[in-house]
Parts: structure tokens; C-alpha cells; sequence
């Protein structure tokens, strides 16, 4: 199952290219892209989507940037870029759906962490079922981080840093999408 | 007086052009498409012929002359502090009582007062023509106190108790006044009673925006309760303290309520021979264009059932008055002059009201750094406290300032306000609302998958490295 990383880091570009595209009209793309709980209600269905692509400032957009760096590299080899390119757009629209029904206590969120925890969690599970040691450490990983934050909250730090909070709540979406992804959708997404 | 698709109180828009007054918001509910097209007159301008889809033919009733005018019918004014006028209709119920809508005293500017004050409404009787006052016996009179019915409130998408009483300043002895209906006409009207409409208000929408200022009287259909919610679409809309009046079927005549006529009476007589007038209704909101047709659908005004505020009319009119003089000023309070807030964090401000009476708070007013403040009136009905919760914006810097205004006001006519200085506190919290819970760790994860990376790495490489040896 070993992909092809030349298409990987395209994939992987691809995603990133909007969030690097709309920082340059953050100001005009902040309102109308960011995930806003009244807006959605109101029919602005988009917004499940497009927020995952705008940043709090370019600390955010750079953080998350590396974040998603480093899990494609560490977990590309148990992504092929269909999957990668499926975990990244069903992730983001669970990362939606699951802040609009189950936290109606956030009114915005933005940024690409939930999904950069679905991928993470699609990479893991495939991993897991095919008995790869990293799939499972990278699961066990990914589940206690998740854990973690929600008994413990996130971190100020990196709030401080990306000049937000940090909404763990999508990290927790972002990854249950992501690990059933990569549990449902094997044969779809494996490489023979 | 007219006819028509759009819902909009029936007061004159104001002399100034800056939005109709009658506009109303809905609450909730799923609201037929003519509904839904009537909400967006909410913020529009005043009605402007051109904006209205109606045949040129609607045409309510006919004009009054001088002579003819009732000595009960009344028009009252309130001529508002940025020049603007609004006019509604009023009847004389007693010496020195003139009773009109309720909505008919609040205005949607948020450049005046919200609420009209005793001194700014004048009550007129005796004329039948706006634009030719010098030949009438013209009666201008004061008033002394605003009733406003306390049960209403304005722009809440309640409309059940729009009623108020003005005392006049000096009681017009010897004048005629309306006595009131002696039974409840909402569920089913009596097909025997004759009862009309009269008013000041917009006479013919297709040449005339404004109230045409003549004094027009019209016949009017009295329609059951049933009938008129299934015709407005919405079940809770209509409550008992509405009548409902007008025509239902396509060719039927395009008569009814418009704006200006707002206050004015729905009024008639039983058919016991003597033809002694009462009042029914109070002019309160109806469809727009006037007349009550949206999409070939007939849709009734709708009257506040002057019935069911009997007792709340003698009790003010009969036993209290006179009482009303030892009214202790209203006096409000906030628990901070000024707030340090954070941005998207919900932040908590206290209220509280002198006095036994009822008191009021009008929404607030925000000035200052205010895109996408979120504040919620949880309860305004709790008298003498109220909690007022706000979240400043997330795009709310360190440093700004919210100015916060609130208006109170009781049901005799009392405003009172008070500001609330809101200072933005230092980067904290933007983008979360619920859960500031802070501790843990965000870099742990991904520096420990850096190093299951490395490990994986090594692994394979040395995996290799066997592979090749062998």
C-alpha cells in the first residue's frame, strides 16, 4: 500500500493552496468563509466546508501548514492520495456537521486542524487494519491526544500563538470522521 | 383608507422617509410565502407606489365630510424630536381618554425616542382634511399621560394587546364619546352587525404613498377568528384580543385598514334598532399593498378586539385615575458604569428598576466596535431586575470600546436611560464561546508523531539494510 508520494504531495498542496490563496483576502473572506453558527442555521451551508481553508492570522495558517506537513510525512505512506483527498473533504464536512450539531455553544471556528486530525485518524486506521506498527502507535497516539484535550482543554500557548483558542472539539470530530473513514472505505481507497 | 402583499402596522410612515415605523418582526414559525415577502418591508422605506403590486382600482371607501366627522374621531400625532411625524387614529372613549393603538406610540429610529413622552403627542379632533385645516372647527388638545397596555411589546411578534390610553391634559366636557362593544365578535361575528372603518391614513396606494390626510370612511366585513388565522396561514398569530375584518373573496371590493389609520376604530351598531355606534376594533396591522390581497389571496386586517381590554380600560379610566399623580419617577440602574469584557466570552450585566410599577427595557443600543455583538434579554417581564447578557466580538481588539445604551420605559409614559461603558480586556480568548477550560498540551502530539516518523524510518531503513545483507 505504499503510495506514491509525488501525487501524495500533491494532494497535499492542493488542500493547502486555498487556506495560502485566502490569506491574501483574509479581510473580505473572513466573514463570509468562517464556519458561523448562525449563518449556517440561516441556510449558509458552505461554510462546513470553506472555513477549514481560513486562518486567524498567518501564525495559525503556519502552524497548521506544519501540522499537516509533518502528518503526511510521518503517515503519507499509509495514505494513497484518494484517500488522502477523501479523508480531507468528508473530514472537514464531519468536522462541520459535528460542531454545528453536537457544540451549539461555538458561534465561529476556523482553520485547518480538524482536518489535519481526519487525515491523521483516516492514515492511522488503514494502518491499523493492515497490522502496521506506526498505524497503531500513530491511533493510540491520535486517541490520547483527543482524549487529552478534552478532559484537559487545549493549550494556551498555542492559543497565544495562533491568536485564538483552540477549538478541540473539531480535533475530536475532525478524528472520528477520519478513523471511520479509514475503517469504511479500504477497498475504495487502497492501492493493489 | 385601502386595501393589500406585505404584513405592516397600519401607522404613517414618518414625515422624515427613514423607514416605516409599522414594520414588524416575526418570531418564529414557518411563515406562507406572502409572509415571508412581507418581512422584507421590515427595513424598507416608507411604501412608495411604485414598490407595490396592486390594480389601480383599490380604492377604500368614501371621504367625510366636516360635518360628518364623528366628534369622537380623533388624530393623533406624535411629532417626534428629529422632525418627523407620525400620525394615527384615536377615538374619545371618555371626558378626557382617548384610546389608540399601542404601536402607535413607539417609533423604529433609533435617532429619537424610542417610546413617544406625553408632551410630544397632540390629539386632534373636528376636521375631516389634513391639507385644508383653515376652514375647520380644528381642536388641538395636550396630553397629559401615555397608557401603554403592559403586556405589549413592541417589535416582539406579539400583537395580541395593542392598545393604549392617552389622558388628555384638559377632559372635553359635554363631547360625544364611542362607547364600547358589548360582546366578544372574534370567534363568530354576528352576520347582522354593520361595521366600519374610518381613518386619516393612505387612501389610494397607486398615486399616493403617504396618508392622503382625508378623512375616509369604508364598510367592512366582520370575519371569524378561524377563518382569518387559516387566511393569514399562521395559527397563533390571531389571538382572542383580534378581530379580524374585510373581504375574503376575489371580487369582493379592495377595502381596508392603511397606513395612517393605525389607532382608528373598527366600529358598528346591533341590529336592535337603535343604531347607537360602538366600538369593535382598533386599527392594528394588516397586509401590504392595503387591502388585503397578496398572490390573489384575500387576507383580513386585523383589529385589536376592544371586548377583551374592557376591564383594563375602566380600570384606568374609572378607578384609577387620579391616582396615577403619585407615580414615582423611573429610575434605572446598571450594576457597572463601566465593564472590562473579552471578546467571544458571554459577559453578564445587571439591571435593576425602582418602584412597584412596570417597567420596561427597550432594546439596546450599541455604539462603538459592535460588529457581531451577540446580546440576549432572557426575560424582560421580571419587574425591577433584569440580566443582560452580552459577547463582544471576536473581532474585537484590546483596548476597544462598546457603548452600551438601554432604555427603560413603564406604562405611564416614563423614559429613562443608562449607558454602560464596555472596555475590551487584553488577547484573550478569540474564537471560542463555551469552553475556556485552558491546561494540556497541543505540541506533545505532534512532536511525539515526529518521533514515531523518525522510528519508522530507522526501522525500515535497517529493515533494508538486512534485506541487502542477506
Amino acid at each position: 500500500m505504499r503510495s506514491d508520494w509525488l501525487d501524495l504531495l500533491l494532494v497535499g498542496v492542493l488542500l493547502a493552496a486555498p487556506a495560502l490563496g485566502i490569506m491574501l483576502f483574509a479581510d473580505a473572506a473572513w466573514g463570509l468563509l468562517r464556519y458561523d453558527r448562525p449563518a449556517v442555521l440561516d441556510g449558509q451551508l458552505w461554510r462546513l466546508l470553506s472555513a477549514h481553508w481560513i486562518h486567524l492570522g498567518p501564525t495559525h495558517l503556519a502552524v497548521n501548514l506544519a501540522g499537516l506537513a509533518l502528518v503526511l510525512a510521518v503517515l503519507g505512506r499509509l495514505l494513497t492520495p484518494t484517500s488522502l483527498l477523501l479523508s480531507a473533504l468528508f473530514g472537514a464536512l464531519g468536522v462541520g456537521l459535528g460542531l454545528l450539531l453536537f457544540s451549539p455553544g461555538l458561534y465561529w471556528y476556523a482553520g485547518l486542524s480538524g482536518m489535519i486530525a481526519s487525515i491523521w485518524g483516516t492514515a492511522s486506521a488503514r494502518g491499523a487494519r493492515c497490522g502496521s506498527w506506526l498505524g497503531w502507535a500513530s491511533l493510540a497516539l491520535l486517541l490520547g491526544r483527543v482524549l487529552l484535550e478534552q478532559l484537559a482543554g487545549p493549550s494556551p500557548a498555542l492559543a497565544q500563538l495562533i491568536g485564538g483558542a483552540v477549538i478541540v472539539d473539531a480535533h475530536l470530530y475532525g478524528a472520528a470522521t477520519g478513523v471511520l473513514i479509514g475503517v469504511l472505505l479500504p477497498r475504495l481507497t487502497t492501492r493493489h | 383608507m385601502m386595501a393589500g402583499a406585505g404584513i405592516r402596522r397600519l401607522l404613517e410612515p414618518p414625515a422624515s422617509g427613514k423607514g416605516s415605523p409599522g414594520a414588524v418582526r416575526w418570531r418564529n414559525g414557518v411563515l406562507p410565502a406572502f409572509l415571508l415577502s412581507a418581512l422584507s418591508i421590515i427595513t424598507a422605506p416608507p411604501v412608495a407606489a411604485g414598490d407595490l403590486e396592486f390594480t389601480p382600482f383599490v380604492i377604500g371607501g368614501s371621504p367625510v365630510s366636516e360635518p360628518d366627522v364623528p366628534s369622537w374621531m380623533s388624530s393623533v400625532l406624535w411629532f417626534q424630536a428629529n422632525g418627523s411625524q407620525i400620525r394615527c387614529g384615536g377615538t374619545l372613549i371618555a371626558e378626557q381618554w382617548v384610546m389608540t393603538a399601542a404601536h402607535c406610540l413607539f417609533g423604529s429610529s433609533r435617532t429619537v425616542s424610542p417610546v413617544a413622552q406625553p408632551e410630544d403627542v397632540k390629539v386632534w379632533f373636528d376636521f375631516s382634511d389634513f391639507n385644508d385645516l383653515s376652514g375647520s372647527s380644528l381642536l388641538k388638545t395636550q396630553v397629559e399621560q401615555l397608557i401603554i397596555h403592559p403586556e405589549y411589546r413592541d417589535r416582539s411578534g406579539n400583537y395580541a394587546t395593542d392598545i393604549a390610553l392617552l389622558k388628555l391634559a384638559e377632559p372635553l366636557t359635554g363631547r360625544q364619546t364611542i362607547p364600547l362593544a358589548e360582546t366578544n365578535e372574534s370567534e363568530t361575528p354576528n352576520p347582522s352587525l354593520s361595521t366600519f372603518i374610518i381613518g386619516y391614513g393612505v387612501s389610494d396606494q397607486t398615486v399616493e404613498p403617504n396618508p392622503s390626510g382625508k378623512l375616509m370612511e369604508a364598510d367592512v366585513e366582520l370575519i371569524s377568528r378561524n377563518l382569518c388565522r387559516q387566511r393569514w396561514g399562521d395559527s397563533s398569530l390571531i389571538t382572542e384580543g383580534m378581530l379580524c375584518a374585510g373581504y375574503l373573496e376575489p371580487n369582493d371590493p379592495f377595502v381596508g385598514a392603511c397606513f395612517g389609520d393605525s389607532g382608528g376604530p373598527l366600529f358598528g351598531w346591533y341590529p336592535d334598532g337603535t343604531e347607537t355606534i360602538r366600538q369593535f376594533g382598533i386599527i392594528s396591522f394588516g397586509v401590504n399593498p392595503c387591502g388585503g390581497d397578496s398572490n390573489g389571496k384575500r387576507i383580513p386586517g386585523v383589529y385589536t378586539n376592544v371586548f377583551m381590554f374592557g376591564q383594563w380600560i375602566n380600570r384606568w379610566v374609572l378607578a384609577l385615575e387620579g391616582a396615577i399623580e403619585n407615580v414615582p419617577p423611573l429610575n434605572i440602574t446598571a450594576s457597572h458604569t463601566t465593564l472590562v469584557a473579552n471578546a467571544c466570552i458571554s459577559s453578564e450585566l445587571e439591571l435593576a428598576y425602582n418602584g412597584s410599577y412596570d417597567r420596561y427595557v427597550f432594546d439596546p443600543v450599541i455604539r462603538g466596535h459592535s460588529n457581531d455583538l451577540r446580546f440576549s434579554l432572557p426575560d424582560r417581564s421580571v419587574p425591577n431586575r433584569l440580566v443582560l447578557t452580552f459577547t463582544p466580538p471576536a473581532s474585537a481588539r484590546a483596548g476597544d470600546q462598546i457603548e452600551l445604551e438601554l432604555t427603560a420605559f413603564d406604562n405611564f409614559g416614563n423614559v429613562e436611560s443608562v449607558t454602560v461603558d464596555i472596555l475590551m480586556g487584553k488577547g484573550h480568548c478569540k474564537g471560542l464561546l463555551s469552553n475556556d477550560r485552558g491546561g494540556g498540551g497541543a505540541s506533545w502530539p505532534f512532536l511525539l508523531l515526529a518521533l514515531l516518523g523518525i522510528m519508522d524510518f530507522m526501522r525500515r531503513r535497517a529493515a533494508g539494510e538486512r534485506r541487502h545483507a542477506q
